[in-house]
């Protein structure tokens, strides 16, 4: 009986893992080659292009954000014009990631519409998003005119290595900026001067060391807040993004391959976070940090220094991500409402660098091309400009510069209407050649990369290694997983 | 001058009365610690934002119903719970119907190899969530059910069921055969002598296996984050929403909480006596 029951027990099982197998290779899990397009030819009305798809249902995953959430408001409008019905899935980011990786590594097509954030998405899956110059060179098809769109944003949002392949439409742009309390910065600002005699007011006339003068000063003279600066120093992403502004300003670099950053790399090269440049930033961010900055700035994320900043009894200062304007404008959020304004980083030897980082709309190139062209409809008109006044109104900036130079939109701006018009004459100063700095590495190692250089990074701010060794420790083990070491070794160069 | 014995008595009472102190000092703290975080989340889900985080905190303030009206104008609440209720609910009914049946019969069947079935089934139950996720994802997909209802009730289901099984059989193992027996002597077949007198008696313990399930099913946000969309989500996948790249909306999580535990901490007072009654139904 027993071992009548034994035999049964693993005859099911075995049953049970070919079935499983079965499904697993049945499944798919690469994807299939791009569908060819077919010879196509304009329609004769823009309403008849619009309805082409009518009786369709897209699937849309994306981060919960301001700009999706003004696409959301205004969907009725989209699916009454083309009679197409988007589901929206709206997630955190490290979800968002976990049901991509899930959707795009087995080959589903549930998603067609996807929210591609720069260094999540296309160093892992570039190759399963679609090409999507074939739709903007469709004449049955509306444009979206990548030219439109700040081209350092539509380089890293758009493309992955390949530079003439676009896999993504711009979405959103968020970037860091320098927050601080006007009533503040007005009331102490004749004192100051008397001691210093400078123009505290923040920008890029700002010098690093200025900032820390500027951080100690208050510490010392300003009842209205504990501490002049507040840092996001915990260890995570965040501390990368806020050590990177200084990094930058600098004058140092991340990686040999100078289109890491940007393009996008298979193989960034050597890493440069020991250079005599990255160095001194790090000497310069420990001290700041350690000796200046609110002492909670260790244990602070972007979110609990705006919820440090929106106090109002904290901090009077801080470089954070231009949306949480939306947070410190919020009087259900915030105690500085009307209170604060926005400048570029404080400048240094290579000028004022400002932390970049949005995000695309891409297509998931393994759904029929059907799906595939009226996603394309959806993403052209997220991008116009109806939908973009939409997103300034919720409080986010707008990634199609056309939108700025709407009658309606340069009013909001001169009245300061919504948060994101208080601040976007600092975004455009911050969006241009000069001060614009994607830092965050586009290589299929960069999320191992990030979590050593931050790591080293707090181990630094925690006295457990000094600068100099905390950068040549983060340069030896990002050089072995990127394969640098072992290139050199075969070359016979270590 | 007091006796031995009087002196003895009085040592006694004064000790009996100390013990009771601490006792009851250890109750409180308890209490409190138990209590405070269910009187913090339900008060910070009646106050604004900014008035969360004042020090001193707030312990008397003017209600705000702002969260409440926050989430179910432009968060789509009731959408969430719906969900919520349709995925538990249909799992817990499910696992209490089929789970039933099979207790019973391998509690009271001949099957050869019964202990080995039995075992198996529960083995299933102790493999943590995140190792049969993607086994699941990958047979939802070839069905086409990812975000779809029924692929969380499944999930739900696949936990449930061997959980059910395992514990109704216990169950009825505890229950005298003598009942049965005599009812299918005066002429029941043996499934109308399961409804009729096996089942009424395990009554708790069905009790106590449906809110257990139900909990599970209502907590869970492993498999509703992975298997479910925008029109399929439930209250644990939207409480994450609203932690936010660009802060958490305390007003909202706290109401959100408040809304996740009122339902098991209500069932749980209205059933408590059958809830104890049942957990420890094979303790005696």
């Amino acid at each position: 009986m027993k071992k009548t029951a034994c035999i049964l027990t693993i005859l099911l099982s075995l049953l049970l893992v070919l079935g499983g197998m079965g499904l697993l290779f049945a499944g798919g899990g690469k994807a299939e080659e791009e569908e060819e397009m077919e010879e196509t030819k304009a329609f004769a009305t823009e309403e008849e292009m619009w309805k082409q798809f009518s009786g369709m249902e897209l699937n849309f995953l994306t981060e919960d954000t301001p700009a999706a959430g003004a696409i959301v408001t205004l969907l009725p409008e989209f699916e009454e014009m083309t009679g197409i019905k988007i589901n929206v899935t709206r997630t955190n980011i490290s979800d968002l990631v976990t049901k991509l990786m899930l959707e795009l590594g087995s080959g589903s097509t549930s998603m067609h519409i996807i929210y591609s954030a720069r260094w999540q998405i296309p160093p892992g899956r570039s190759d399963i998003l679609s090409d999507l110059r074939k739709f903007e060179d469709d004449p049955s098809l509306p444009k979206v005119n990548f030219d439109d769109f700040f081209y350092k944003q539509f380089i890293t949002t758009s493309h992955f290595v390949d530079k003439e392949r676009i896999i993504g439409v711009p979405h959103d742009a968020s970037t860091m900026i320098w927050f601080y309390r006007t009533d503040i910065f007005k009331k102490y600002k004749a004192d100051f001067k008397a001691d210093y005699g400078y123009d505290w007011t923040p920008g890029e006339n700002i010098n690093w060391d200025q900032y820390k003068e500027i951080a100690t000063w208050m510490n010392d003279n300003v009842d209205e807040v504990k501490y002049g600066a507040g840092h996001m120093s915990k260890q995570w992403n965040s501390l990368y993004c806020d050590f990177s502004n200084v990094f930058w300003s600098f004058g140092a670099r991340g990686f040999e391959n100078p289109e890491t950053e940007s393009w996008g790399v298979v193989f960034p090269g050597r890493c440069m976070w020991d250079s005599p440049e990255a160095i001194a930033a790090a000497e310069y961010y420990k001290d700041l940090v350690q000796n200046i900055a609110h002492p909670s700035s260790i244990a602070w994320d972007w979110a609990d220094l705006a919820e440090a900043m929106a106090k109002g009894d904290e901090i009077a200062m801080c470089f954070n991500w231009h949306d949480f304007i939306i947070t410190f404008q919020d009087p259900d959020r915030s105690k500085i409402v009307d209170k604060v304004q926005a400048a570029v980083m404080p400048t240094g030897p290579a000028g004022s660098r400002n932390y970049h980082s949005g995000a695309a709309l891409a297509i998931n190139g393994a759904a029929p091309m059907k799906y595939q062209k009226a996603s394309w409809l959806f993403l052209v008109w997220q991008a116009s400009i109806p939908v973009q006044k939409e997103i300034f109104k919720m409080g986010s900036t707008p990634v199609r510069m056309s939108t700025y130079e709407d009658p309606e939109v340069k009013k909001w701006m001169k009245e300061g209407t919504y948060p994101g018009a208080l601040i976007a004459p600092t975004m455009f100063t911050a969006w241009d050649d000069d001060h614009l700095e994607y830092v965050e590495g586009r290589f299929p190692q960069f999320v191992e990369s990030l979590i050593i250089q931050y790591t080293e990074l707090s181990k630094m701010l925690q006295n457990e290694k000094t600068p100099e060794q905390a950068m040549k420790d983060i340069v030896e083990q990002v050089n072995d997983i990127t394969g640098y070491t072992d290139l050199m070794k075969a070359a016979g160069k270590q | 001058m007091a006796t031995t014995s009087e002196r003895t008595m009085r040592f006694a009472g004064k000790r009996a009365l100390a013990g009771r102190t601490i006792g009851w000092i250890l109750f409180a703290i308890f209490l409190l610690w138990t209590i405070f975080p269910i009187y913090w989340m339900l008060s910070s889900a009646l106050k604004i934002e900014v008035n969360m985080f004042t020090i001193p905190p707030q312990w008397l303030f003017k209600p705000s119903l702002r969260n409440f009206k926050n989430l179910q104008e432009a968060f789509g609440l009731g959408t969430y719970v719906k969900n919520s209720i349709i995925a538990a609910g249909s799992s817990t009914v499910i696992a209490i119907v089929f789970g039933s049946l099979a207790g019973y019969g391998l509690s009271r069947g001949k099957i050869p190899g019964k202990s080995t079935i039995a075992f198996w089934m529960i083995t299933t139950r102790m493999a943590p969530i995140v190792g049969v996720i993607l086994p699941l994802y990958i047979l939802f997909k070839a069905f086409h059910l990812v975000g779809k209802m029924p692929s969380l009730i499944i999930a739900y289901t696949t936990f449930n069921l061997p959980f059910a099984v395992w514990l109704m059989k216990a169950f009825f193992d505890d229950l005298p055969r003598e009942m049965e027996e005599a009812a299918m002597v005066d002429g029941c077949s043996k499934l109308r002598a399961f409804f009729v007198v096996a089942l009424p008696m395990v009554r708790p313990g069905i009790v106590a296996v449906a809110t257990l399930c139900f909990m599970f099913a209502w907590n869970d946000y492993g498999f509703a984050v992975v298997f479910t969309s925008g029109a399929t989500q439930t209250l644990p996948v939207a409480t994450a929403r609203l932690m936010t790249e660009f802060g958490i909306v305390w007003g909202q999580v706290m109401t959100l909480g408040t809304i996740l535990l009122s339902p098991v901490l209500i069932i749980g007072l209205l059933i408590r006596k059958n809830l104890v009654r049942g957990l420890t139904f094979g303790a005696v």
